[in-house]
């Protein structure tokens, strides 16, 4: 306040510079209308008077707009990234993490399958004049969650989807099969795969799997019980056996598929099934099981609930048999987890022999891009496989009529004619697919995963069963592998 | 005063808003906004995300917000607003193709499952319309039935209570009896009368004066049997016929008529009863 001009002066410089008049420099204004702003450059708006850019290239983050909004377990795109034209484009889910928020290493070493085939189909260009692009979803093994992403890819335009689990394939397909798109699983081996995706008008299949069906397993988990298998456990054949399992439209299917085998089997021991409610606390199924005083438990469920059924079971241990759901480390994972466990057995479908010339190949491929083994989890060939048949599909349906979801599913019934020589499933391969199928041949392909065999009827593949038995170390290993 | 003035006007001129600032001011809210609604739909919060990205939206209505606003409709379960948003998006003739047939592609979806959901609702209607038609008529089966019943019951009852007010027929074994007892009687008393008729003769014509008091006493007594005898006898004779020809006909049988007909001839005239029995 001592000098009191010199503090309106400097008032008057700051004024002057922060609004639209300024004494010094006169109006800042620019315009009346967008016509004003022609001259000040492209796309501009007048806006309180003031020449702006327009609406468009106004956005949160870049110059393009706001970004459109992805679930954010939807992230992860492989192949055609970029986009470009006549993209082909596939989606895929899978679980890549826990419901507890942890990585799920069978999830992640699939993603690289996928990823691995989409960069194969695109580096060799095995659909002329197409891209293929894939967005990869995580659905945490939520079967719920899997069916909301599905409608995310088939939004983007999605024509074909590869799945995991039958639980989660058969929720997918509810909304996948009405938007006109196929789904190839990678591990879906539940009985209601063959009749998923069957079209009233008689079209071709639209859900296929290239995992071995829950009628081949409940067939070889039967002569487990009944003794008929030299790797049948100690006290086959059981006077009694019982079964405790989690309500599940794909573990009903494969008890099914046990009971009935068993009671086609001289002598077979009828089979007590105890259920419990997904999810829900075993502790009554138990009890009930324990009331028949069985020599063997059949556990059908998955293998996070298994350490709830061993803890309610207080009496002395009978023999266990498990499924392929079970087929993990994860079995034992509780206290004297294992103790109780080893020498337990259970079956599953086989992985591909690590001989077979195709899974060499693919193994080849895949541990020199991502530097692990994918025989460390399972269906992984079935993963690289599965992308490869949808391509092999979209490939004839390109020659007849346009790739679509139905014209893949009508080409994936060109592919297991066993009449022909096997055809390596690579994309260097695709060349001689497309002479073929350009001459109306059907073929014969043969996977990482195994001989892929479908019937176009089903859409499910025939395949050996492994029984596995979990050994004292803690190891998971085959006991013998069955040709149902 | 004039510096007064001056100071003044600097200090309105630096309270007015400024058009640029103002500008800038708005963007910058707005990528404060849909950064934020990102972040709640990436966090799940799909209702927050749709109020966050319609504040952006009224800031500055870029089409690519509507799509988001639809999305985390959709992603919400909110069919309905899902769908005015992808409509209102590809109502506003956006640039971005790909998005665009998103868009569309989520509309076939959405307005496919309306429909289905629809048709399920009227399928679901027409079965419980048929089903109340089938209880109802159902329910008027049952109560003609029970009305039916309850006719036949009412029609029951009546005809107990006319045959209970109906005179019913006596037994005739009662006047039978009573005309046997009453005929053995009389018979008994005619006996017993001759026998009186003996004595008395013989007491007559006796004059032994020890035998004719005794003959005489043994008369009486015969005589007075004789004479009941025949009293019991006749009273149950007449009583025994009396109910015979008193008995009441059947009730289901038509009443006999008897008209009194006039008949004429050629030398007289005379009156007779005919009728139907």
């Amino acid at each position: 306040m001592k000098n009191p001009a010199r503090i309106l002066v400097t008032l008057a410089l700051l004024a002057g510079g922060a609004t639209a008049c300024s004494l010094v420099v006169g109006s800042l204004d620019e315009c009346k209308v967008d016509a004003d702003c022609a001259s000040k450059g492209a796309n501009l708006v007048c806006q309180d008077k003031l020449c702006v850019a327009g609406h468009a290239a106004v956005d949160a983050g870049t110059d393009a707009g706001p970004a459109v909004l992805r679930d954010p377990l939807c992230q992860s795109l492989f192949g055609a990234v970029d986009g470009g034209p006549n993209l082909v484009r596939f989606g895929a889910i899978v679980p890549k993490t826990t419901s507890a928020g942890t990585a799920d290493q069978r999830g992640v070493l699939r993603e690289h399958a996928i990823q691995l085939a989409a960069e194969q189909v695109n580096a060799k260009s095995a659909l002329p004049n197409h891209a293929l692009v894939i967005r990869v979803c995580d659905d945490t093994g939520d079967a719920t969650k899997a069916a909301a992403e599905a409608k995310e890819l088939l939004d983007e335009g999605a024509v074909a989807l590869v799945t995991t689990g039958s639980s989660q394939t058969i929720a997918v397909a509810d909304p996948a099969i009405p938007a006109g798109a196929t789904l190839m699983s990678i591990s879906a081996t539940s009985t209601q795969i063959a009749s998923a995706g069957v079209l009233p008008d008689g079209g071709a299949k639209r859900v296929w799997s290239t995992a071995a069906s829950d009628a081949l397993q409940g067939k070889v988990l039967a002569q487990l019980l009944t003794g008929q298998l030299a790797s049948s456990p100690a006290g086959a054949p059981f006077a009694s056996v019982s079964c405790v399992q989690r309500d599940d439209i794909a573990f009903n299917g494969l008890f099914d598929s046990v009971q009935a085998t068993l009671s086609s089997i001289d002598g077979g021991p009828a089979i007590n099934r105890h259920i419990y409610a997904a999810g829900s606390d075993p502790t009554g199924a138990v009890q009930a099981a324990m009331a028949d005083n069985p020599g063997a438990v059949l556990v059908i469920t998955t293998v996070g609930e298994t350490p709830k059924i061993f803890a309610a079971w207080t009496q002395p241990d009978p023999v266990w048999l498990f499924t392929d759901n079970a087929r993990s480390t994860s079995l034992y994972a509780f206290d004297g987890g294992l103790q109780r466990l080893a020498g337990s057995e259970g079956t599953g479908p086989s992985a591909a022999p690590t001989s077979d010339p195709v899974y060499g190949l693919f193994k080849g491929l895949y541990t020199a891009e991502f530097s692990v083994d994918p025989a460390t989890s399972s269906y992984v060939p079935n993963a690289y496989d599965a992308v490869l048949l949808l391509a092999a599909g979209a490939l004839w349906a390109d020659g007849h009529g346009g790739v679509s979801g139905p014209g893949i599913a009508s080409g994936l019934g060109q592919l297991s004619d066993t009449t022909q020589a096997p055809t390596n499933l690579t994309a260097d391969n695709f060349t001689a697919l497309s002479a073929a199928f350009s001459q109306g041949k059907r073929v014969n392909v043969r996977g990482a995963s195994g001989a892929l065999d479908f019937d176009p009827a089903t859409g499910v593949a025939p395949g050996p069963i492994d029984v596995w038995a979990l050994q004292p170390d803690g190891g998971i290993g085959t006991l013998q592998s069955v040709t149902p | 005063m004039p510096t007064r003035l001056v100071g003044v006007a600097l200090v309105a001129a630096l309270l007015a808003p400024a058009p640029a600032l103002a500008k800038q001011s708005t963007d910058a809210k707005v990528k404060e906004l849909v950064k934020q609604g990102q972040a709640q739909y990436t966090a799940g919060d799909y209702a927050s995300a749709v109020q966050t990205l319609q504040k952006a939206y009224e800031l500055k209505p870029i089409p690519t917000l509507l799509f988001n606003i639809a999305r985390a409709y959709d992603k919400a379960g909110d069919a309905e607003h899902a769908l005015g948003f992808y409509r209102r998006y590809r109502d506003s003739s956006p640039d971005d193709a790909k998005l665009l047939g998103e868009a569309s592609r989520a509309i076939d979806r959405l307005e496919a499952a309306q429909r289905e959901k629809e048709e399920k609702k009227r399928a679901e209607d027409a079965a419980r319309e048929q089903q109340r038609k089938q209880e109802e008529e159902r329910l008027a089966a049952e109560r003609a039935k029970l009305e039916q019943q309850q006719a036949e019951a009412q029609k029951a009852q009546q005809l107990r209570e006319q045959q209970q007010l109906a005179p019913k027929p006596r037994s005739r074994a009662v006047p039978y009896a009573l005309i046997g007892v009453g005929g053995a009687a009389v018979l008994g008393g005619g006996v017993l009368g001759l026998t009186a008729k003996s004595l008395a003769d013989d007491e007559k014509a006796s004059t032994d004066p020890i035998a004719k008091p005794d003959l005489r006493s043994r008369a009486k007594t015969r005589a007075l049997a004789a004479d009941v005898a025949y009293g019991v006898g006749a009273a149950a004779l007449a009583t025994g016929i009396v109910l015979i020809l008193t008995e009441p006909k059947p009730a289901a049988e038509a009443p006999v008529s008897a008209v009194p007909q006039p008949l004429l001839f050629d030398h007289g005239a005379g009156l007779a009863w005919g009728g139907s029995l």
